[in-house]
């Protein structure tokens, strides 16, 4: 087992590398000078040079990576050029926000979806089944951000419920969680169904009714514990869209987490921020598909990792 | 239906289902419960939802984002002088001036009793200190054609200053009404160094009371301010860069004031109780430019043609929905110095005369043709780099292409469109471009200038704004006299002259100049639009 983590983290630190050289290199060589933003449009040509050098940016390409890769070893990203401070500061600022997001994006997914999906496989085919699954069929074909508006327009402006954008209060959460949760909601809910239909087949499950357990029992004990691979799967799976979705959510409800920072920052150029959101990113979906794995083992003592 | 779990069917477990359902159910209830008290306000605060991030508010180099910081500073800081609505200069923290014989030297007369926000006295002093910060190259590189013509600026008495010009300088006063030439504490910038783009101090009627960069900006009222009292306690400007967003929050109640709203945001907006809508003409011009690195495009004839081969009127009426106004010269109609100097009007017929006179023969394939080559372009546009761009970019492609036109268009990324524009004429990927210019110093000439001035190297990157590498040694000469003509009325006559020169040569397709929308709740008044895009709220109350 240890030698699996081991050998899966190393791994995800291969890829972080990969990434890092990737992005490092496509941020260079895309059009654009930040040292004349920097500098300022009407400067001198010899006014960007000062800049561009106090920048680094004058230096060979692989020095300007080493040091880059020297900083990220100290967490120092660097300064941002468009909020004036240090970028691991101002992500360190605006990351809570996001992560309430996800969390709560997640567990509305969780606590709506899986019910949801027993519910439909425990009747298939009933009224509840077609319901749910018309709906799913619905949350997953409307984008987020359509969502999103359609949201904003019942419960904020028509019903003034809940506040249209902005961050920091339990308010301000609800409906951009449930614009992130909606395609979430209907993923685990036909996730669970499908995975469950298979497992309540099972001889064991059959097993386990003969011996006279308690129905619930049967359905959340033994079949859903069997059923959970696969969602749990698609959770590890799901991190990469709750990340992107957040972004475009984010930015609709002024909700100022990392994803509106991102949004805001490409549109500044500023590049080095943009940069080590991307990189932020990659590592988060890095380590929760490292998580999950590990999370197989435990549900299901038969998979051994070697 | 025969399924292998129908068996577990009849043993109903849903029911113990039951106590998840209820615990959702209940939390989202709570939630929903805790919401309306948190979005209350209290009564005399105003919140502005801007389309800029704010991240800094120097004066001397924070308004790179225009307009969002502009708008701050607006109520953060004063001039000597000031626009009012019109355009016109008023007297600000100058309560008077005059100007020598020979339009060199200039005196201002001081408003006495005036305070920074952080309790120093505003004098000659402090009018110096800034003014030679921002004369200063080094410290300054933005707008320096506001400031290059500044020589000196000498203390006269405590509530004197004289400022000296290097040559004739006749738009001083729009320069010293700039945005970007705000009177700051000199106390305050030695204080605190760099850092002084995060405290912002002035004399403006409200005061720095929080400041999150690229997020919020809170100013609250400042007592001890020498005009009227604003009517607001305290201003919350807030960074909502989605369109739909903001129309959001000022229809639930959350901002009161939103800046930058589509024309079709507006037509809704306009039908809502409770709301209104200011609409206003802008200096801001738009235009599609040639570059005259493109052999074709060199000929007169053929820039004439594609003038003619534009619809600006149904561009302005279906994008714009009426809301942008056809352009009759390079400048907007409310700038100083402007001249109507008459529009193409659309007439594909004549545009396709233009081409044949000028040799471009429509081939089999519908395209025209010279010695067997197609009249081919490179359009370049980003998308929201400017209202509706990539709209108005399709339109002008699609109608140049009804007259035998190959175009082909370019689209780039938002935040490095410059990037592609001002390169040296070897990296050059476009032979037009749409390109905006808002002469934020009020004036016509400035716009004249930054776009046609000639370039002192046309293979170099271009020195200002003139993109295409348009040169005429008339249009110099006349703008380098308007730079110096301190009569008005002549120095508006040779203004004239060069927009009807440069109507002549169109170096442009001309386009619109735009409209810039603002929506405010029903209670607020007082609230203003500059022509420079700038909403004013100086004068804001509930």
């Amino acid at each position: 087992m240890m030698r699996f983590v081991l050998r899966r983290a190393a791994q995800a630190v291969g890829v972080l590398a990969l990434v890092l050289t990737a992005v490092f290199f496509s941020f260079r060589l895309a059009p654009g000078d930040p040292a004349r933003l920097v500098a300022g449009l009407g400067a001198s040509e010899e006014a960007v040079a000062r800049v561009r050098a106090e920048m680094g940016l004058d230096r060979p390409l692989a020095a300007q990576y080493l040091s880059y890769l020297e900083g990220l070893a100290r967490l120092d990203l660097g300064r941002s050029t468009l909020y004036g401070r240090d970028i691991a500061g101002a992500i360190a600022k605006s990351l809570p926000a996001t992560l309430a997001l996800a969390a709560s994006s997640l567990l509305t997914a969780l606590v709506l979806g899986i019910p949801a999906g027993i519910v439909s496989a425990l009747r298939p085919g009933s009224m509840l089944d077609r319901l749910a699954s018309t709906l799913s069929v619905a949350l997953l074909s409307i984008p987020n951000f359509w969502l999103g508006m359609l949201l904003m327009s019942g419960f904020a402006i028509r019903l003034q419920w809940l506040p249209a954008g902005g961050s920091g209060t339990l308010a301000t959460l609800v409906l951009p969680s449930i614009a992130v949760a909606a395609r979430l909601v209907a993923l685990f809910s036909r996730t669970a169904r499908s995975a469950l239909l298979e497992v309540l087949g099972q001889e064991y499950v059959r097993t386990a009714v003969a011996k006279g357990l308690r129905p619930a029992t049967v359905v959340l004990k033994h079949a859903l514990r069997n059923a959970s691979i696969p969602i749990v799967t698609l959770l590890g799976l799901q991190v990469g869209y709750l990340l992107g979705g957040s972004v475009v959510v984010e930015s609709l409800f002024s909700y100022q987490g990392v994803g509106f920072m991102l949004i805001t920052a490409a549109g500044a150029r500023d590049y080095a921020m943009v940069q080590s959101l991307t990189i932020l990113y990659v590592a988060t979906f890095l380590v929760v598909n490292l998580l999950v794995d590990l999370a197989y083992a435990r549900i299901d003592p038969r998979i051994q990792y070697r | 239906m025969s399924s292998p779990y129908a068996w577990i069917r009849s043993t109903r477990p849903t029911r113990t289902l039951a106590w998840p359902l209820t615990l959702l159910a209940t939390s989202v209830l709570l939630l929903f419960a805790a919401c309306p008290a948190l979005t209350a306000q209290a009564r005399t605060s105003l919140v502005v939802a801007q389309e800029v991030p704010v991240v800094e508010l120097d004066p001397l180099a924070g308004y790179i984002n225009a307009p969002s910081p502009y708008e701050v500073g607006l109520v953060l800081f004063d001039n000597l002088v000031a626009f009012d609505e019109q355009l016109h200069v008023v007297p600000s923290l100058a309560t008077g001036w005059s100007v020598s014989a020979d339009g060199r030297t200039w005196t201002f007369h001081l408003r006495k009793g005036v305070k920074f926000h952080d309790g120093t006295e505003f004098d000659a002093q402090a009018v110096k200190f800034n003014l030679e910060r921002y004369m200063d190259p080094q410290l300054n590189p933005l707008n320096r054609p506001l400031w290059d013509p500044l020589q000196a600026v000498d203390v006269v008495d405590r509530y004197t200053v004289r400022i000296v010009t290097k040559f004739p300088f006749p738009t001083l006063l729009n320069t010293l009404a700039h945005g970007s030439a705000s009177m700051v504490s000199p106390a305050a910038v030695k204080r605190y160094g760099k850092e002084f783009e995060r405290h912002p101090v002035g004399t403006g009627p409200f005061k720095l009371a929080r400041f999150d960069p690229g997020s919020t900006v809170v100013v609250e009222r400042f007592d001890e301010y020498w005009g009227p009292k604003p009517g607001v306690d305290e201003i919350t400007f807030r960074y909502v860069p989605d369109n739909s967003a903001r129309v959001g929050l000022l229809l639930a109640g959350q901002a009161d004031v939103i800046t930058a709203v589509t024309p079709q945001d507006a037509v809704r907006l306009s039908s809502t109780g409770g709301i209104t809508v200011i609409s206003r003409p802008t200096l801001r011009t738009v235009g599609i430019g040639f570059s005259f690195l493109h052999p074709a495009l060199k000929d007169p004839k053929v820039r004439l043609a594609f003038n003619y081969a534009v619809d600006k009127a149904g561009i302005v009426k279906a994008i714009f929905l009426g809301q942008a106004d056809v352009l009759d010269s390079p400048v907007a109609p409310d700038a100083t110095g402007h001249l109507a100097v008459g529009a193409h009007p659309y007439d594909p017929q004549r545009a396709r005369e233009l081409l044949r006179e000028a040799g471009w023969i429509r081939s089999g394939s519908g395209l025209v043709e010279k010695n067997g080559e197609p009249l081919s372009v490179t359009l370049i546009t980003a998308e929201g780099a400017y209202p509706n761009d990539i709209q108005v970019v399709q339109a002008v492609a699609n109608q140049l292409r009804a007259v035998g036109v190959d175009v082909r268009v370019l689209k780039v990324d938002k935040a490095g469109y410059w990037d592609y524009l001002k390169v040296p004429a070897r990296d050059v990927k476009f032979d037009m471009f749409i390109w905006a210019f808002n002469p934020s110093n009020g004036d016509g000439g400035y716009t004249l200038s930054s776009l046609f001035k000639s370039n002192p190297d046309d293979q170099g990157v271009p020195l200002v704004w003139n993109i295409g590498r348009y040169r005429s040694a008339r249009v110099d000469q006349l703008l380098a006299e308007a730079d110096r003509t301190m009569d008005p009325q002549a120095r508006e006559r040779v203004l004239g002259d060069a927009q009807k020169a440069l109507m002549e040569d169109n170096p442009y397709i001309w386009l619109y100049a735009e409209r810039r929308i603002t929506a405010v709740r029903g209670d607020v008044r007082g609230v203003s639009l500059l022509p420079t895009l700038f909403t004013n709220l100086r004068a804001v109350s509930r």
